[in-house]
């Protein structure tokens, strides 16, 4: 049995999927014997085509990567975790006294990694001046990068393996009123220590 | 990869193999992360948005049951959750208005140069509603199906080849309106 043949409106339809090659074989077959007796049809495929290349040639933006899978390995980590063990502070105390004499290492700057993903060298004045912080584990990332920018702080590494994230203030902000606003927004900061 | 090896991937995502969920994270979190971010035009919100897609893979990694391709059951998901984000900023209104119909063709040696422009195309791009939006970007980005596309959106087949060839319409019309605007000048 023969099936009815496509009007010029139906194959029109189907030809963005010709060019992406995803049609059936029938309905391919019916698209390429339309081309062959139609002009308009074959100006239509070469635009098409146009687009579909160029689509296909567009850079991709940087993604969060890597950050982005420990972001995720931390949330799984923290969801088998609940409760919330009460050992949880004695273990934050001890890491962020690690952290805290952990010096020249390499910090990442957390907005630069989800533009690009590069590192900076930390400054000795970062690390006198920085905060230890732990976020709560349902707090989104554009609300923490909102309550930084708000603070004018930013983060310059972080997280370690217990999620605990080393914010500095940016230059003229002082360090001390950087805290206050972290220890202030409850609903996304768990806590906010002194590197030093 | 394939959609055979992604499925073996997931399967083992299901059984809590961490191992699995970082390839699976690493094949699919470019073309997911580009997907979510041309449609809210906002790289952090986005970011966000992809972590709430693959939380939610690991957490239902178990459901999926082999009846669609791997990366259409995970951009349907993806889809879901940025039109939770629409809704909640009341950007759905009017969405599927469909155009009028455009009954002149535009002039293909116009739209053929102005195509070839990566910034006339991306303008031309960024003047699509939506749902056009996502229409194109998933069929040339993406190169899935008009019958995948119908599953991530969850519309019939025949809306999906309705609004691609609604957005191909205007894409080519502002494509043509482009070169027409820098002739003049």
């Amino acid at each position: 049995m023969n099936a009815t043949p496509m009007t010029l409106d139906e194959i029109e339809q189907l030809l963005p999927f010709w060019v992406n090659g995803s049609l059936t074989d029938a309905e391919a077959q019916s698209v390429k014997a339309a081309l062959a007796g139609s002009d308009h049809l074959r100006d239509q495929e070469r635009l098409l085509r146009l687009v579909h290349r160029e689509m296909q040639g567009a850079e991709i933006e940087p993604t969060p990567g890597e950050l982005g899978l420990a972001r995720l390995n931390r949330a799984i980590r923290a969801e088998a975790a609940k409760p919330t063990p009460r050992w949880l502070p004695v273990a934050a105390a001890a890491a962020l006294a690690a952290i805290a004499s952990a010096g020249g290492t390499l910090l990442l700057t957390m907005r630069d990694d989800v533009a690009g993903g590069s590192y900076v060298q930390a400054s000795g004045g970062d690390a006198a001046g920085a905060l230890i912080v732990a976020f709560r584990p349902d707090a989104t990332q554009a609300a923490i990068e909102e309550l930084l920018l708000t603070n004018h702080a930013h983060i310059v590494d972080g997280p370690s393996a217990i999620g605990l994230y080393r914010v500095v203030p940016d230059d003229g902000t002082d360090v001390a009123d950087v805290s206050a606003a972290l220890l202030a927004a409850g609903s996304l900061v768990e806590s906010v220590g002194p590197s030093e | 990869m394939t959609n055979e090896q992604l499925s073996q991937l997931l399967r083992r995502v299901a059984d809590r193999d961490s191992d699995a969920f970082a390839q699976f994270y690493r094949a699919l979190e470019k073309p997911l992360f580009r997907f979510i971010r041309s449609r809210l035009n906002d790289p952090f919100r986005s970011a966000d948005i992809l972590h709430d897609v693959f939380l939610e893979i690991w957490r239902s990694a178990g459901a999926f049951q082999d009846k669609s391709a791997v990366k259409t059951w995970v951009f349907a998901i993806a889809y879901r959750k940025v039109m939770d984000v629409y809704r909640s900023e009341g950007r759905l209104a009017g969405e599927d208005e469909l155009p009028e119909r455009l009954d002149e063709s535009p002039d293909a040696a116009a739209c053929i140069i102005a195509a070839q422009e990566q910034a006339i195309l991306h303008h031309c791009l960024a003047t699509l509603k939506p749902d056009h939006r996502t229409a194109i970007d998933l069929t040339f980005f993406d190169d899935m199906s008009y019958r995948a596309i119908a599953e991530v959106t969850g519309v019939p087949e025949g809306t999906v080849k309705t609004r691609v060839f609604h957005a191909k319409s205007l894409l080519l019309r502002c494509l043509e309106a482009q070169m027409t605007s820098r002739k003049r000048r």
